[in-house]
């Protein structure tokens, strides 16, 4: 079990080939508010960003949103979602 | 909170008096209530509603058809997203009239008819209710007639009756959704043979090759990704690929065994907060100019996607 407090860093790209191995790692090791930072995200499409979303009932906090997942997460009515949370990438 | 289930009806008029006297009651009522109230007229019927509803107005949104019906697919995400926002802010419903943008092409018309009945399923689990009010003295007679096959109700006066025109959101959608144009580009094959990172090296390489602008680039790359998803996962897999240029625009074809699309509906209903899956050819279609799904010549299934 990983400790609630810690922020998962994922890289590379999540799609639905590998969103299925994702979803299961995060079952299996995460039980708290998911906590994830996706600066180092280079791809992401709508089954990955289903693997994200944990169990019902589970927070997520998104950290380093880029415009696409912040496109992903409007289009899937996620921006609505009382337990999700999406910072955004700050840009200069 | 109350579940009020959706209401879309349809107010056909031919002149101003009857207009005033059936909007601006139906907008005052929402107000009334509570609710969201939101006003998508041509900019001389919100200049009437607003003069009709005096300080009510005041309670009311209202916004330009013509900015805000750019196409239906961005249409009904607009939409979905604002319903959405204002039930979390508080509302207990929302309350639109909405007016069709004036088109120059009979297949835009026909688009804009599919919209109405696409309205039906898209936010059947939302507590909305619609008016939406076709002038006939400027909308053709053809497009008030389809319309008259989208709306479960007919508002007239004050009361709301029954629509015996109504029919299957999907079997209006069938009809009046455009089939898709001939093209005649010079596309060029994209090797598949090594899975979906490969295939999205590929496709972007080929984009840039094209010079297709970063943000359509990026929407493509995800768009057709979400194709290949579906055909690998619910179809028979992928049999090709081809992509480039034709005119202004970047298209890329994915032809797929088996039919593991059939419904004239799909990619156009907003995914439900809730859902743990599906909503990836919702995605390809807000994220391309357009999404195309045709039967393939050797039965399965072309999907074209434009940028």
């Amino acid at each position: 079990r990983v400790n609630p407090g810690s922020t998962l860093r994922l890289a590379g790209e999540l799609d639905f080939g590998c969103s299925q191995t994702l979803a299961a790692v995060l079952d299996a090791h995460y039980h708290g508010d998911l906590s994830l930072d996706l600066a180092d995200l280079r791809f992401v499409d709508v089954a990955g960003m289903r693997a994200l979303r944990g169990r019902k009932g589970q927070r997520l906090k998104i950290l380093a949103a880029s415009a696409g997942v912040r496109q992903l997460v409007d289009l899937l009515a996620w921006d609505t979602d009382p337990d999700i949370e999406v910072a955004e990438v700050m840009t200069a | 909170m109350s579940a009020a289930p959706m209401s879309h009806e349809l107010f056909v008029y031919d002149d101003d008096a009857a207009f005033v006297d059936a909007m601006p009651p139906f907008l005052a009522a929402g107000v009334e209530a509570g609710e969201a109230v939101v006003a998508v007229l041509a900019s001389r019927s919100n200049e009437l509603v607003r003069d009709a509803l005096g300080s009510t107005g005041r309670e009311v949104t209202f916004i330009a058809a013509e900015n805000h019906y750019t196409r239906p697919e961005a249409a009904l995400a607009d939409y979905d997203a604002s319903v959405r926002r204002y039930l979390r802010d508080g509302a207990p419903a929302v309350r639109l009239c909405g007016e069709l943008p004036m088109c120059s092409t009979q297949q835009q018309w026909d688009e804009w008819v599919a919209y109405e009945a696409i309205l039906n399923r898209a936010f059947a689990h939302h507590p909305v209710s619609i008016m939406c009010v076709y002038d006939e003295r400027r909308m053709p007679a053809s497009v008030v007639d389809g319309a008259r096959r989208c709306h479960p109700d007919l508002a007239g006066g004050h009361a709301r009756a029954s629509n015996p025109d109504y029919e299957d959101p999907a079997s209006v959608v069938s009809d009046m959704w455009p089939s898709a144009a001939e093209s005649s580009g010079d596309l060029q094959e994209l090797v598949l043979d090594n899975g979906a990172v490969s295939f999205r090296e590929r496709l972007t390489a080929a984009m840039a090759r094209a010079g297709v602008a970063d943000g359509s680039a990026r929407g493509m790359l995800v768009a057709a990704d979400e194709v290949l998803s579906n055909a690998i996962r619910h179809g028979g897999g992928v049999q090709g690929v081809h992509a480039g240029r034709v005119g202004d625009e970047f298209l890329c074809e994915i032809s797929a065994d088996g039919r593991w699309h059939d419904d004239p509906l799909a990619g156009f209903l907003p995914p439900r907060p809730d859902a743990v899956a599906g909503g990836g050819l919702w995605v390809a279609r807000q994220l391309t100019r357009r999404l195309e799904l045709l039967p393939s010549p050797s039965g399965g299934l072309l999907a074209r996607l434009w940028v």
